[in-house]
């Protein structure tokens, strides 16, 4: 199937997790593990790299909705970053824009954590 | 016709033959003392159609026991002892210098010499039929070629030759009785050079087969010797019958050279029997693994086989094997050894520095490794293979000996082999069960797929002012898409499309229960912003954290044309009129992504006052998302142009031309996701006119 990786790098306290490739039914797992990951470390403050990311389906979509009430009941957020606009165009349809926050770069997104 | 009077052949075979044995008689009776040519011609005549016959007869009998040659040498011999037996008896009543005395007294026109002449001879020619009809089976045993033509000369020549005795008065003729039983002889010799069927045999019928076939050639050199010249059988038969004697002299010859031939081969071929035997074991008992593996069995059951078979090829004393997996070790299938003895033997082998890897077989000599000290049971020789196992896990075969043999080359080979078949069953297994979830995924998906068909609307509302059309294409993958049409009253008519996140089992769960929600929220007094706003209440009850759905609910007036409705992260709702299409997105997001205020506080309303001949246009992703064979998709751009070029249509047209372009658009790509797509056109004014 398509292919999907993930990469994580830390700005300050800001964890960025890169995205890559395709999220579909078969991927989202992947993606679930690495916020999963993330979560057990303790570190709340995701910013979602999205620069590398070529298609997302609801399933990848759900991965998001299924983290994004802990993460901020510990003070700390998912932010969207650097989209292409076919994806933001799915993000944007959903509503997503109204309940995240969804920039343009990366950088935006880390330091509206400060 | 023919069929018939081949039937009629077979079942008269044994009166015909009993005929020619009256005939045979009562011609005896008449012209005993024959002199002519004629008469012996005619004699003769009747000993080879009685001949011919009773091998017609007796065919079935030997044909039988083709199967088991030793079976078949071992009755001839027998015949031949009695035959020779009752000859010799019947020699010594009749004294006399070179058995005179019997030849005087069958010359006698005696009806009892005649009787015992009769009596004697017809036991020979069946004797002569039952070994000609062996000799025949032997020779076609295990031919792979086709030999017809050679044997068809033997026998030719053989009835030449034999028949050529008539001619025994006339001295300068005998030349051809000679020249035909030299070619005989020839043929015999170059025929019975054929006799590959020993090598089938096993040691013990090989051994068999030597004792007998010493047996033959002593019966059949005496027979022989007998023969000719005043011998008791020259004696007995020549005066019967001269072809039926020289017959028997030929089938003497090559009886002997046959065995003479079969002796030396099964001699030289006694040494390796042993080795062809335990061959043999390995084929069958790889034929049987083979055979093992394609039923597919229980995992445990295979390892059973792979032990017990291993012990019998490789000469072992004990086998067993070790699963090894990442965390633990598995022994099972223990063949003459107790748990604990082959934990220490698996212990010992852990010992061993060198590690083993997979299809590899390596062999260690244990120092006496004691296993009972009662039984004095002791471990010399261990072999091990590897081999590769369910998902990560491995399995090593054991085998060992109480001896000091080391396992050899061609012993590791089979285990080898033997380990590779495993894993090929191993994988087979897999396979299967594998194929069997997959089954079972399909078969879920058609129950999924069944209860989404059965939730859509089975029958589209009709009313004259609006033209209805629903189009739903599902995916073989279940989507989760869902529209539904409301009598809210007897004006307002409510409409839905919503697409489940998610697939399969669980989508289709979740669309039933939308579908419920919908059917109680969707009320005459209620706004769609308000029945969405209470249908996502409804929803965070029972939606997991990952599930979402978008949807657009509303109404429209059919007297007024206007349309409300709100859009919870759908796609767009489009508006086709005369001027051009009109693309609405509201603000709102899908339903169970939040289920706090901000779900309510930003979902807005539209409301679309439609003109005649308007069209309300939803649709799910299944079509923009369409992939062609380059994986772009159909898009909303293209949609728009379906739509634009067919907006005179009636709905069904409008909505067949845009089915018709998405499917030829995506025709040589799978369809990812269900396609919906609902159209409502209202033309109230043109009913009125």
């Amino acid at each position: 199937m398509a292919e999907f990786s993930t990469n994580t790098r830390e700005i300050g306290n800001v964890s960025v997790l890169e995205v890559n490739g395709y999220i579909d039914a078969h991927t989202a797992p992947q993606l679930e593990g690495a916020i999963n990951d993330l979560i057990t470390r303790n570190k709340y403050k995701i910013v979602v790299d999205f620069d590398g990311l070529k298609y997302i389906s609801s399933a990848g979509l759900g991965v998001f909705m299924a983290f994004i009430e802990t993460v901020r009941s510990n003070e700390g957020d998912i932010k969207l970053a650097a989209m292409q606009p076919n994806v933001f165009n799915i993000f944007d349809l959903l509503g997503f824009p109204l309940l995240y926050e969804i920039t343009h770069s990366v950088d935006e997104a880390v330091t509206k954590f400060k | 016709m023919l069929e018939l009077l081949r039937n009629i052949m077979k079942k008269s075979r044994i009166q015909i033959l009993l005929t020619g044995l009256l005939v045979l008689f009562v011609y005896k009776v008449l012209f005993n003392t024959s002199g002519s040519l004629i008469l012996l011609v005619i004699n003769d005549a009747i000993v080879v159609l009685v001949f011919y016959y009773l091998v017609l007869v007796i065919h079935e009998l030997v044909f039988r026991k083709r199967n088991s040659p030793i079976a078949l040498v071992f009755s001839i011999l027998i015949l031949l002892a009695i035959s020779l037996l009752l000859l010799n008896i019947s020699g010594t009543f009749f004294k006399g210098e070179d058995n005179k005395g019997l030849i005087e007294f069958l010359k006698n026109n005696d009806s009892g010499a005649i009787l015992f002449g009769f009596i004697i001879n017809t036991f020979i020619i069946f004797v002569l039929a039952y070994s000609f009809l062996v000799f025949r089976e032997l020779f076609f045993l295990k031919q792979r070629r086709n030999l017809n033509s050679y044997y068809t000369a033997l026998i030719i020549f053989l009835l030449l030759s034999s028949f050529s005795t008539v001619l025994d008065e006339y001295e300068n003729l005998q030349f051809i009785k000679l020249a035909l039983t030299a070619n005989t002889i020839i043929l015999i010799t170059i025929n019975s050079a054929r006799i590959s069927w020993i090598a089938f045999l096993n040691k013990k019928e090989k051994r068999q087969l030597l004792g007998l076939t010493v047996g033959m050639i002593l019966l059949f050199s005496f027979y022989i010797a007998n023969s000719t010249g005043n011998g008791i059988v020259y004696s007995t038969i020549s005066h019967f019958s001269k072809t039926l004697n020289h017959f028997n002299l030929l089938l003497s010859i090559y009886g002997l050279i046959y065995f003479g031939f079969l002796f030396f081969t099964t001699l030289f071929h006694l040494p390796t029997a042993e080795a062809y035997d335990r061959k043999a074991t390995e084929v069958s008992a790889l034929q049987y693994f083979s055979k093992m593996i394609n039923r597919v069995l229980d995992f445990k059951d295979m390892l059973e086989t792979i032990t017990e078979q291993a012990l019998n090829v490789s000469n072992s004393d004990h086998a067993f094997i070790v699963m090894e997996g990442d965390s633990e070790e598995n022994v099972s299938a223990l063949k003459n050894i107790s748990l604990t003895n082959a934990n220490r033997i698996y212990t010992e082998y852990k010992k061993k520095p060198e590690g083993i890897k997979q299809n590899q077989v390596v062999s260690y000599s244990f120092d006496n490794l004691l296993l009972s000290k009662e039984m004095n049971e002791k471990v010399c020789e261990v072999s091990v293979t590897k081999f590769k196992g369910h998902n990560s896990t491995s399995g090593i075969l054991f085998v060992s000996r109480k001896e000091n043999i080391p396992y050899d080359e061609e012993e590791k080979n089979l285990l080898q082999t033997f380990t590779d078949y495993a894993s090929i069953a191993i994988e087979n297994s897999r396979l299967l069960a594998e194929s069997i979830e997959k089954e079972r995924l399909e078969q879920e998906l058609l129950v999924a797929r069944e209860m989404q068909l059965k939730l859509l609307p089975q029958k589209l509302p009709e009313s004259k002012e609006l033209e209805i059309s629903a189009v739903f294409i599902p995916a073989f993958e279940v989507g989760g898409d869902y529209y539904d049409f409301f009598e809210l009253d007897e004006d307002k008519l409510g409409f839905v499309i919503a697409d489940v996140s998610g697939k399969g089992v669980s989508a289709a769960f979740i669309m039933a229960e939308i579908r419920g929600v919908f059917e109680a929220m969707a009320k005459p007094e209620s706004r769609p912003k308000q029945t969405l706003t209470n249908v996502n209440k409804i929803l965070e009850r029972s939606l997991d954290k990952k599930s979402f759905i978008s949807s657009i609910y509303g109404y429209i007036s059919k007297r007024s044309g206007e349309v409300v409705f709100c859009r919870a992260g759908h796609p767009s709702l489009m508006i086709s009129s005369i001027s051009g299409i009109e693309e609405y997105i509201p603000a709102g997001c899908g339903l169970g992504l939040t289920y706090s205020d901000i779900f309510e506080t930003t979902l807005e309303e539209k409301c679309i006052k439609l003109e005649q001949d308007d069209a309300i246009i939803l649709y799910t992703d299944g079509i923009t998302e369409a992939k062609n064979s380059e994986s772009e998709d159909f898009g909303i751009q293209k949609l728009k142009e379906v739509i634009q070029n067919n907006n005179r249509e009636t709905a069904e047209s409008l909505s067949s031309a845009i089915i018709k372009e998405v499917t030829t658009f995506s025709e040589h790509n799978t369809q990812h996701d269900d396609i919906t797509l609902v159209i409502i056109k209202w033309k109230q004014k043109t009913e009125n006119k």
